[in-house]
């Protein structure tokens, strides 16, 4: 439990790091940082599935690596190549389809209060 | 009289292992007994388009091999039988057809290698074909996905996980004689211990393989005493200590003689967690291990006792516990 919270606390560091160095370097404002920094960190979780560098940083750090969004873009880039032969689209929400589900019934029930 | 007590049938005819193949992946080539199996590729994939294309190579050459060493023509072999992990068995099947040879598919998971063996001895011994061919698979991309999740997809997993062992394995079964005699067989119950964890299927077999194990002193009236060596398909860590105390329990001490095919085949270092599992880990390290041992007679007599959780995905999804089965063969040396 000791990693994942450290690892979580890393991955959020960095997040940070990445923002910050966008609005200096970039002159961004927060908002568009904000996105480079989702962005980035979402290519890097694809470009590290098919390595299973993902896999094995997820054995290590368990939810710490779980948690973050660039878990989700994990499921479905590793989905979508597990069943390139297959039908990648088709599979592709295979095992991250319940996310979506409870994403979008979250954000219903969340709006009937906002 | 060919059965003897409930669940054991000893054969009558003399019936011999007359040449053995394996072919494995690279994983177990790095693992403690690389070098002892026949051929082994770098690759994961093996030169194929997709894992299940793999897997039906690495059985295909196991039986490529296995004919070679015993010097041995399709044309003479009677009857093929052969099973593996996918759904509807569909290596065994797809080879089936490159063979050209009578074929009965078999399943029982990871202990499909001696159902099969004690399928093809009962042939044998009924005089019903003389020359038995037979052959399990089990690839780690094919079946990780096939009942968990993706290979790469970001997963933790306790030390009761097991690792598929990719692999393949076949045997020829005839009455010619070789240095390996297959004397007794016990066809196993299916046994349910309430287990719902599929990676935790070490613990869900181990009451199988101890139920197997204690039928089979009973219906030989044996002692573990009577085997060099008691070994199991794939238990692994977890599982065999729960053998191990299951045994020790019933007052029945295998400890001195007793291993595990899912433990010898991965080093601690390779993250393998409990250890192999799969139809081929029993078959591949039992055909290349243990027959090497024997050959080298540094054990006479051995009773292999491959486990099976019996189980699909659905099954798991809709909260079914996990039923298991182990059947059990004794080989001895022939001098």
């Amino acid at each position: 439990m000791g990693k994942a919270f450290l690892f979580g606390g890393f991955i959020a560091v960095v997040g940070q790091a990445l923002i910050d160095m966008y609005s200096i370097w970039f002159h961004m404002n927060e908002a568009e940082a904000i996105r480079w920094m989702n962005g980035t960190l979402i290519v890097c979780a694809a470009i590290w599935t098919p390595t299973r560098l993902y896999r094995q940083f997820t054995q290590f750090a368990g939810a710490g690596m779980i948690v973050p969004m660039m878990s989700l873009a994990n499921i479905w880039s590793a989905s979508a190549l597990e069943y390139r032969n297959e039908g990648a689209a088709e599979h592709m929400l295979s095992v991250g389809g319940s996310i979506i589900v409870t994403l979008v019934v979250a954000s219903y029930v969340a709006s009937l209060f906002l | 009289m060919k059965k003897v007590g409930e669940q054991t049938i000893v054969f009558d005819t003399d019936i011999y292992i007359e040449s053995v193949g394996t072919v494995v992946g690279p994983k177990e080539r790095e693992g403690p007994l690389g070098s002892s199996f026949h051929r082994a590729y770098d690759d994961l994939y093996c030169d194929e388009q997709s894992w299940e294309l793999a897997e039906r190579r690495l059985m295909k050459e196991a039986i490529t091999i296995c004919l070679t060493n015993g010097d041995v023509q399709t044309e003479d072999v009677d009857l093929f039988i052969a099973g593996d992990l996918l759904n509807q068995t569909v290596t065994a099947n797809y080879v089936a057809r490159e063979l050209d040879v009578p074929f009965l598919g078999v399943f029982s998971a990871c202990s499909t290698i001696t159902e099969a063996m004690l399928v093809a001895a009962t042939f044998i011994d009924g005089a019903f074909a003389r020359r038995v061919l037979v052959a399990t698979s089990s690839h780690y991309g094919a079946a990780e996905r096939q009942f968990r999740f993706p290979t790469t997809i970001g997963v933790q997993k306790g030390e009761s996980a097991s690792w598929t062992v990719t692999g393949g394995a076949a045997a020829l079964l005839s009455t010619i004689r070789s240095p390996f005699r297959m004397r007794t067989a016990t066809i196993g119950r299916v046994i349910d211990s309430g287990i719902t964890d599929p990676l935790d299927m070490g613990r869900a077999m181990a009451p199988a393989a101890f139920a197997t194990i204690r039928q089979h002193f009973a219906d030989c009236g044996l002692s573990p005493e009577a085997y060099d060596v008691i070994v199991t398909g794939d238990l692994g860590k977890v599982g065999s200590s729960e053998l191990k105390s299951l045994c020790h329990d019933a007052n029945m001490n295998i400890s001195e003689r007793y291993n595990d095919c899912g433990v010898l085949i991965y080093d601690a270092e390779q993250q393998a967690f409990a250890g192999g599992s799969g139809c081929a880990c029993c078959a591949v390290v039992m055909y290349s291990y243990f027959l090497e041992q024997m050959r080298e007679k540094k054990i006479k007599t051995m009773l292999v006792v491959a486990t099976g959780a019996l189980f699909n995905s659905t099954m798991v999804k809709q909260n079914q516990t996990i039923p298991a089965i182990a059947h059990a063969i004794a080989i001895e040396a022939v001098t």
